[in-house]
């Protein structure tokens, strides 16, 4: 059958002894990441570029794809210990995770995060597995105008799920695309918003975009408003959960798998959704919802296992239509461009080695991550007594350095600086960031595809409507913007009636 | 900030969403500071894009965005600002500016070190012996993880020596 040829070749890339390395390097360093608050997967993963452009692809891919979805592992340990989210995405686990800690149960409650997530992880690689043929033979038939309608779809997706207001998510995408205009123009060659900077005309590249959006602005924050962190003081005695926990988490594991393999294959969406979604629907569904946030298992089984699907199947977009579904895969995709690999359905065919090496790593790296994450956990808890006033230091020098390393351009460090600035701005007056880093990186695609559609149909921009995959793109854009944006409208309304 | 300065800010800008006004603010500024920069740009026509075509479009969407939320800053009414605190930013970005600089001159280890000492000016509750310490064992860290380890092609040493 396919399916075993895939695993089975997969499996030779995988197990490779140096894959094995770099997959359990990526495991650690995602865990580390996941469990200190303060430095996230989009900021790591930009910062670590640089070192991977010595590394083969595969293995610099396999690397990469650890760290994001290990961190997703060791953000619960953070949130069930400290209270704290490791990692934005499981700011949901706090919830009951943390009053289990409380209660003296924080063994049962890491125990059945890091099994849960295994599971989810497990059942999520192997749907990407199937999902992926299919979909990219589909891709494959894609012309410019179904490109530029799915991505504009990506980016409606974003908009629509960030949280706050729509109009600030619409204006970052808009600041995103923008950003991503600066640089040469690909068809004239005419030099666009360079301001006459012979260092902008290669456009800017997105590793001092994303790590002065992301990380210096997040040391600034921690440095403004210092988080009193107080790891539980219990100590943990036993990591095994009881008969009573297994029987009350293994359907909140499977529900907040198929959630999160669901919400996480659209493009745009996040681990946050998927947890937040998760969480709810387990609540809703409980026979006993007033158990929720008073240290229900279920409540933190759930959303880690939606989490972490989520983290897996959000490879299916990118992997197969080349269309990276959050700021996080903007990175990857961005680290695969520089491999010299172009993300898209031909990946499958072309390189076949990496393709399925990378998934069947995936297996294998969360085998791992449950061993990281559960013998290992007096490790993390240690590594969360160091104080902040040190941890900044080591991740502002990691910053500094990863992003000259980049080019080796003095010039970035200063693009690091006004892009900081520009991100403790936004962040102060409550833009998220999520949906500009994915515009940033979508932006030229999107350009190249929409001035390509325009000469094939000789100008005629009903071209996105007559074809039917690019019309039921367009019309999945309104239909979801709409049902965001008229019940704001209508309860705006509402308010002001009722002034 | 202190939180007399908050009160008198927000008095003065009764009645205004200091938060929409700012974030419209920003997007006129910087759909204005596009515009101004693609006039000399070929527009071209819809079937045939000219490079200025797509910046110019955005800008504009952006210009509207921009109106929209100081339209919405005036609707909603006075809302607390967060402070700016200066000094976290003073000192993170200067030790971005001088690695930026020491690298050209000192190299990684010297750089790294500054750019450490620097960034310990940010947090209040430092300790200079711990911050002085932090400098050399990430100096030394880095060296032997990218010079030594990685063989990445950077100036190890300071050009004078």
């Amino acid at each position: 059958m396919e399916f075993f040829d895939h695993l089975a070749l997969g499996a030779e890339v995988a197990l490779q002894p140096h894959n094995l390395f770099f997959c359990l390097i990526g495991a650690l360093v995602g865990t580390l990441i996941g469990v200190l608050p303060g430095i996230g997967p989009v900021a790591t993963l930009s910062i670590l570029l640089p070192l991977t452009f010595h590394l083969e692809p595969t293995s610099a891919l396999i690397m990469l794809a650890g760290i994001y979805y290990g961190a997703q592992y060791g953000g619960s340990t953070t949130a069930i210990l400290v209270n704290l989210p490791g990692e934005a995405s499981s700011v949901i686990t706090c919830i009951d995770g943390y009053e289990m800690a409380k209660q003296g149960r924080a063994g049962a409650a890491l125990a059945i995060a890091a099994l849960g997530s295994l599971f989810a992880g497990i059942v999520a690689t192997i749907l990407l597995m199937l999902f992926a043929p299919p979909l990219a033979s589909i891709a494959l038939q894609f012309g410019p105008a179904e490109y530029f309608s799915l991505m504009l779809l990506g980016l409606a997706t974003a908009i629509v799920l960030s949280q706050g207001s729509l109009l600030r998510a619409f204006a970052m995408v808009l600041m995103g695309l923008l950003l991503g205009t600066i640089g040469t123009d690909a068809t004239t060659g005419a030099q666009r918003l360079t301001f006459g900077m012979i260092e902008l005309s290669d456009g800017i590249d997105f590793v001092p975009v994303a790590v002065g959006l992301f990380a210096i602005p997040e040391i600034i924050r921690n440095l403004e408003f210092p988080e009193a962190r107080s790891v539980v003081n219990t100590k943990i005695t036993s990591i095994l959960p009881t008969r009573e926990d297994l029987a009350r988490s293994w359907k909140a594991v499977l529900r907040g798998t198929g959630i999160g393999s669901l919400l996480g294959i659209l493009p745009g969406s996040g681990a946050l959704i998927s947890s937040f979604a998760a969480y709810v629907a387990e609540k809703r569904f409980s026979k006993t919802p007033d158990r929720f946030g008073k240290g229900a298992i279920e409540g933190v089984a759930a959303p880690e296992a939606a989490n972490n699907a989520s983290a897996q199947m959000s490879f299916v977009p990118l992997l197969t239509l080349g269309i990276p579904g959050s700021a996080t895969l903007a990175v990857m995709a961005g680290a695969m461009t520089m491999q010299g690999i172009r993300p898209g359905p031909e990946v499958m065919t072309t390189r076949p080695d990496l393709f399925w090496g990378l998934i069947v790593s995936m297996f294998v790296g969360n085998l791992m991550l449950v061993i990281i994450n559960l013998p290992l956990i007096g490790i993390w808890v240690s590594m969360l007594k160091v104080p902040y006033r040190l941890l900044y230091l080591v991740i502002l020098v990691m910053c500094c350095v990863g992003v000259f390393t980049v080019n080796s351009s003095p010039f970035d460090l200063v693009l690091l600086c006004i892009f900081s600035l520009l991100g403790i701005g936004l962040r102060k007056w409550k833009f998220e960031m999520a949906p500009l880093i994915l515009a940033f990186i979508l932006g030229p695609l999107i350009e190249e595809h929409l001035r390509r559609a325009m000469l094939i149909s000789n100008g005629d921009p009903s071209v996105f409507v007559t074809r039917p995959i690019s019309l039921v793109f367009l019309v999945l854009i309104v239909a979801l913007i709409g049902a965001v944006a008229l019940p704001q409208i209508r309860k705006r309304r509402d308010e002001a009636v009722a002034e | 900030m202190t939180q007399a300065s908050e009160t008198r800010l927000s008095a003065r800008w009764r009645g205004i969403s200091g938060n929409d006004l700012a974030a419209g603010l920003l997007c006129l500024a910087i759909a204005a500071i596009a515009l101004f920069n693609v006039t000399n740009l070929r527009f071209g026509t819809v079937m045939r894009m000219g490079p200025g075509f797509t910046p110019t479009v955005l800008s504009w969407l952006l210009a509207g965005f921009g109106v929209a939320l100081i339209g919405v800053a005036v609707a909603r009414g006075s809302e607390q600002m967060e402070a700016w605190k200066i000094r976290p930013m003073l000192a993170i970005g200067a030790a971005i500016l001088l690695f930026s600089i020491g690298m050209q001159q000192l190299g990684l280890f010297a750089t790294t070190v500054v750019t450490t000492l620097v960034g310990g000016l940010a947090a209040t509750d430092s300790r200079w012996h711990e911050v002085v310490i932090m400098a050399l064992v990430l100096g030394a860290a880095c060296h032997l993880l990218f010079i030594v380890g990685l063989g990445m092609p950077l100036r190890a040493m300071p050009v004078f020596l």
